[in-house]
């Protein structure tokens, strides 16, 4: 020890002489070393940084430090994996923790070593492995079951070669009107007894479950013959289930809970009429095939093409244009036309230059139906085509539709579905385009069909050829509503003419571009559903059969949905909030009539939309459109005449993400006061009558699934950001490149849209940013080039965009792409069948993402309530107990 | 038997490297293929390999058991016989086609001519079940002169089936394009196809090989299956 050293360092080296004293040379610098350690680095006070050696050799007497050392860390953090790092800083929080935590693993379950199993916790892991084994056996069970059953019911029928219900219907016995006024009278005087008689609890118990039973054994038996008798009995306990309603559950005493119940009542009765309703419409849908079109083009008549217009850009119209140009039809019988009620001159040139019809009017009287009738002045093809501007058709458009014109003189209308390559609003915001069926696919996919077996197919405005001698005996396109598209269907189905819809898209259009512009094209079509309905009811006049009659009347019905669905999403407050019992019944019985009432038609309608309509979503779509359509369908079905067309705006972007505050005020409210109410519901059930829990628990999980509905709704509005200005299309086609060098590659088209298109090789490609690239594709057996430049590349992908086409070179474009015949065809088939307990799964997530929108979007002034409160559940949830961190043994 | 006749309709066309191209996708798609040379150029050989130092053909031989020391297998399997290097006359031509029936092959053996483009396709021994296919580019010259071999057809009494193939098509070119279209929709005889015109097949030539095998992705390549294909229903009709 030198002195020098000594006099620089006095206090260290003094240390350093007493520890000397005490220990040996080794131990003393590893004390000094820890001491600085502790006190320069993990800023330990002096007193603490001193003493910690200490405790360190004190310890190693009796354990082997250096073994454990690494262990101990890695077992602490695996055990107690939310302790708050640096351990020392947080001390009294980790206390808790650790204490809360080392209760939980001494009293449950963790299977963090393989090894040294305590007894019980072998027990335990026995007990779970029996209840998982138990539930393995009962599903193998159920699926077994299922297979006998269905195998049981499908025996003595091997092929049968008309359906089940075509048989029946048309079997000779009908012809009999006798037989068949008995038949109906004597099916409807059972029913009447199944829906009228009183049962006791027990009985009702017995009955409903023997019902339940019935549609189990259904469950895994196709056909429509399952189908048919699982919507008999929904019918049954449906009605069942409203007589009883009606008779017994209304509270005579108390005022208050008879109005409220009575609403309610006469809500629970529209969803019964149009469930009921929709299963007359749904229960065989036609799926009807095109009709081959004569070989002698002579034979095929003169169709014009309309394409009105008001405000929309000419981008958005041009490839409409184009490709209805070049629809596969004579070229001296197609005529095609820009309706322009903008009347923009820009539209007149290229109108003139691509050689098509341009027509504009003086005034722009009644819209859209306006624009039309007065277009059918100046043009005089047999047929006419309707587009909306966005919708581009397939070259196949005609051959698709136009045979069943020439087969029957009396086809006044045929319509294919409207079909959006963009992502709806709903899809955009919930992110779920193309993995959920869309709002629109229920009706297309299976209503309108539904539609056409009772020949009252929707007219839907676009996408739709008409007889134009048809048109004619009814005075043009009606417009006196609002929709004039359905109006002047139903005119013509008044006026005898048959109508027909096929189910193969044969056009796509851009969806609504935000949700407002969504539901404000919603809002006019309900107002003018309500508007037919008071200007030319559907129920009353001439020339419409019964079946058509209940079609128009269910759509109708399905419009007027706004206030039914408030009241759903606030009668259980009736209860929590009122002690108002509107549904004056004890707790047993509305278990018993509720609960298997609606497993049974949840079931029903699951397996008769699965592929269209997800359970639950549709309760989602209703929610969100509700409280806009209450208004609109109110004020038209008193006031019909009140109210203008709107256009519905499309194609365009939204530059930010943004939360629609406005859209998504009146659902805020109501999920407030649904929240508010389980807060309520709790302490009523902790304070209040014991006698009450049952209802309360019953009123609670109703107002709790109110709560995920309306949060899935309150998600959709969050405005997700839409980058592109215009929409990429999937594909799957083959096509070619030629590259700069001369060679060329095989390649698919993944994707396009009208200025880029997304290749994928198969073999290594040399394209690099920039470069220029022959795109060969090819339509029939022509090859179109196109010069195109590389704006990225992935490994395989070549992403190519198109920049100043010819308008000759834009028309062969959107011929390659957007109205290739098979453009749209796999559009129904990429969703496999309803599964209900997944499909609420996934209305969960969507409401909890709602849920998490709406924090994060708060405005300012709340922002920092909302990170208070936020920051407080995080910190009680970081006391709970968490599972332990398994360490993967192959690290 | 089936043989496919190959010329251009004037010279440069590409037909020889088409008739290696050809050969190699039938003889991939399990078809026996003997391909011949008529030309005096005597290059078919180099398509599949054989170097340049080998000049010796038929020409050089005039006893037709002679003649089968000069015929080749390359490495797919395809059979060919080289023209050589001594000058003979459409007789001699003719000659050889009627000898070619002579050998000993299996029965659904194709036999592939590759025809210089001054042949006279009177002087050819064509049968019925023959197909003559005439190479075409998209330019102006050719354009007259098919409307010149249409008027030859007619006149002539042709029993074999002509068509014409397109050759080295581009489509990115207006002209080529707009003469294609005019043909489809008017001229008879067209194939519904075209050759692309491609960078492989003249590298392929540089590897003394065919574009199947250096350029398996390229779409040059489809067009030669589609061509196959194509010539197998014309073949079976």
């Amino acid at each position: 020890m030198s002195f020098t050293i000594f006099y620089n360092r006095p206090i260290h080296s003094t240390l350093y002489i007493l520890l000397s004293i005490l220990f040996t040379d080794k131990l003393v610098r590893y004390i000094l070393f820890k001491f600085h350690s502790y006190f320069n680095q993990h800023k330990v006070n002096v007193i603490e940084a001193f003493l910690m050696p200490f405790i360190t050799l004190f310890s190693s007497l009796f354990i082997n430090i250096k073994k454990n050392k690494l262990d101990f860390e890695l077992v602490l953090y695996s055990y107690y994996p939310h302790l708050r790092l640096p351990y020392r800083t947080y001390v009294y929080s980790n206390i808790i923790r650790f204490i809360i935590q080392s209760l939980f693993l001494m009293f449950f379950k963790n299977r963090l070593k393989e090894s040294s199993y305590s007894i019980k916790e072998t027990a335990v892991d026995y007990f779970y492995n029996r209840v998982s084994y138990v539930l393995r056996q009962l599903r193998w069970f159920d699926l077994k079951l299922g297979k006998l059953i269905r195998r049981l019911l499908s025996k003595n029928k091997k092929a049968p070669k008309k359906s089940a219900f075509k048989a029946m219907s048309e079997a000779r016995i009908w012809q009999n009107k006798l037989i068949k006024y008995l038949t109906l009278a004597f099916i409807f005087f059972l029913l009447a007894i199944f829906i009228t008689i009183p049962f006791s609890l027990e009985a009702q118990a017995v009955f409903i479950s023997f019902i339940l039973i019935v549609a189990y054994a259904l469950k895994r038996v196709k056909g429509q013959m399952a189908t048919i008798v699982m919507i008999t009995l929904s019918v049954t306990t449906s009605s069942r289930y409203l007589w009883w309603r009606y008779t017994e559950t209304l509270n005579w005493g108390d005022p208050v809970a008879l109005t409220l119940g009575a609403g309610l009542l006469l809500a629970e009765t529209y969803a019964w009429l149009v469930l009921i309703l929709g299963f007359f419409q749904t229960i065989n849908p036609l799926e009807r095939k095109p009709i081959p079109l004569p070989k002698n083009t002579d034979l095929w008549p003169t169709v014009d093409v309309y394409i009105p217009t008001y405000n929309e850009p000419l981008s958005v119209v041009k490839p409409t244009t184009l490709a209805a140009l070049s629809i596969d039809w004579p070229a001296d019988k197609l005529n095609v036309y820009i309706l322009d009620d903008g009347k923009r001159p820009e539209f007149g040139e290229f109108a003139k230059e691509v050689g098509v019809g341009y027509l504009t009017r003086p005034d722009n009287n009644h819209a859209k139906a306006g624009n039309m009738n007065s277009a059918m002045r100046y043009t005089d093809g047999e047929y006419i085509a309707i587009f909306d501007c966005d919708h581009v058709p397939a070259r196949s458009f005609l051959q698709m539709t136009m045979g069943q014109f020439l087969k029957d003189s009396k086809v006044c209308l045929v319509q294919t579905p409207h079909h959006f390559f963009s992502a709806d609003p709903f899809e955009r915001n919930l992110n779920n385009h193309s993995q959920i069926p869309n709002e629109n696919m229920l009706f297309y996919g299976l209503i309108q069909d539904g539609n056409d077996m009772w020949d009252a197919t929707f007219f839907c405005g676009s996408c739709a050829v008409l007889k134009r001698e048809a048109l004619e005996d009814i005075g043009g396109f009606a417009f006196e509503t609002v929709t004039e598209d359905a109006h002047t269907a139903l005119r013509m189905q008044r006026a005898g003419y048959k109508t027909a819809y096929i189910n193969i898209p044969q056009a796509a259009g851009l969806a609504t571009d935000s949700l407002s512009a969504h539901i404000g094209q919603r809002i006019r079509w309900a107002r003018g559903m309500a508007q037919i309905f008071r200007l030319d009811n559907p129920l009353m006049g001439k020339g419409l059969s019964v079946p058509q009659r209940l079609c128009y009347i269910n759509a109708m019905l399905h419009f007027l949905s706004g206030i039914p669905r408030i009241v759903f999403l606030t009668a259980p407050l009736a209860l929590i909030y009122f002690n108002a019992y509107i549904i004056y019944a004890p707790f047993l019985a509305i278990f018993i009539y509720v609960v298997p009432t609606l497993i049974q038609i949840k079931a029903t309608n699951s397996r008769i939309q699965g592929k269209y309509r997800y359970s639950f979503w549709g309760e989602v779509y209703e929610s969100v459109l509700a409280w806009y359509i209450l208004k609109p369908t109110t004020v038209a079905l008193f006031n019909p005449n009140k109210g203008k067309f709107n256009v519905t705006e499309k194609g365009g972007l939204n530059d930010e993400e943004h939360y629609d505050w406005g859209i998504s005020k009146p659902y805020l409210i109501l999920l407030i006061i649904n929240l508010l109410s389980i807060l309520v519901g709790v302490s009523r059930l902790v304070l209040g009558d014991p006698s009450q829990i049952g209802v309360l628990i019953i009123s609670m999980g109703w107002a709790i699934y109110n709560i995920i509905i309306l949060g899935a709704a309150v998600a959709v509005a969050a405005e997700a950001r839409q980058v592109r200005h215009s929409h990429r299309i999937k594909a799957n086609f083959p096509a070619g490149i030629r590259l700069a060098n001369g060679h060329t590659l095989k390649v698919k088209i993944t994707d396009y849209s009208d200025n880029g298109v997304g290749i994928e090789t198969e073999h290594a490609h040399l394209c690099r940013v920039n470069d220029k690239i022959e795109l060969l594709m090819s339509r029939g057996n022509k090859q179109f080039s196109f010069t195109t430049h590389v704006c990225n590349t992935r490994k395989k992908q070549i992403g190519l965009t198109i920049k100043d086409l010819s308008l000759e070179k834009q028309r062969a474009f959107i011929q390659c792409t957007f109205s290739r015949a098979d453009a749209w065809l796999d559009w129904q088939n990429n969703f496999r069948h309803d599964r209900p307990s997944y499909s609420f799964k996934e209305v969960q997530k969507t409401s909890l993402r709602g849920f998490s929108n709406l924090l994060f979007h708060a405005p300012r002034p709340l922002q920092p309530i909302i990170k208070f409160m936020t920051n407080i559940v995080i910190y009680v949830n970081s006391f709970t107990p968490k599972k332990p961190i398994v360490h993967n043994n192959y690290d | 038997m089936q043989r496919i006749f190959v010329k251009g309709i004037k010279g440069g066309l590409g037909s020889t490297s088409v008739v290696a191209n050809l050969a190699c996708v039938l003889k991939k798609s399990h078809v026996n293929v003997i391909a011949i040379d008529l030309d005096p150029k005597s290059d078919l050989g180099l398509h599949f390999g054989l170097p340049w130092k080998s000049t010796k053909g038929w020409s050089n031989e005039v006893n037709f058991e002679d003649v089968l020391l000069h015929f080749h297998q390359d490495s797919d399997g395809v059979i060919f016989l080289p023209f050589g290097d001594i000058n003979v006359d459409q007789n001699d031509i003719a000659h050889i086609v009627n000898n070619c029936k002579k050998l000993d092959c299996p029965q659904n053996s194709w036999f592939l001519f590759d025809c210089p483009s001054y042949i006279d396709l009177a002087h050819l021994p064509l049968e019925p079940n023959d197909i003559v296919i005439e190479l075409i580019n998209c330019d102006a010259t050719c354009h007259s002169l098919i409307y010149k071999r249409l008027k030859k057809l007619k006149s002539t009494d042709s029993s074999w089936k002509h068509y014409f193939l397109v050759n080295r098509y581009n489509s990115a070119s207006v002209l080529e394009f707009d003469l294609f279209s005019l043909w489809q929709s008017t001229l008879p005889l067209m194939a519904p196809f075209f050759i692309n015109s491609d960078e492989v097949i003249k590298e392929s030539t540089a590897y003394r090989n065919v574009a199947l095998n250096c350029a398996p992705y390229s779409i040059a390549n489809d067009d030669f299956e589609t061509l196959a294909g194509w010539l197998v229903s014309k073949a079976a009709l």
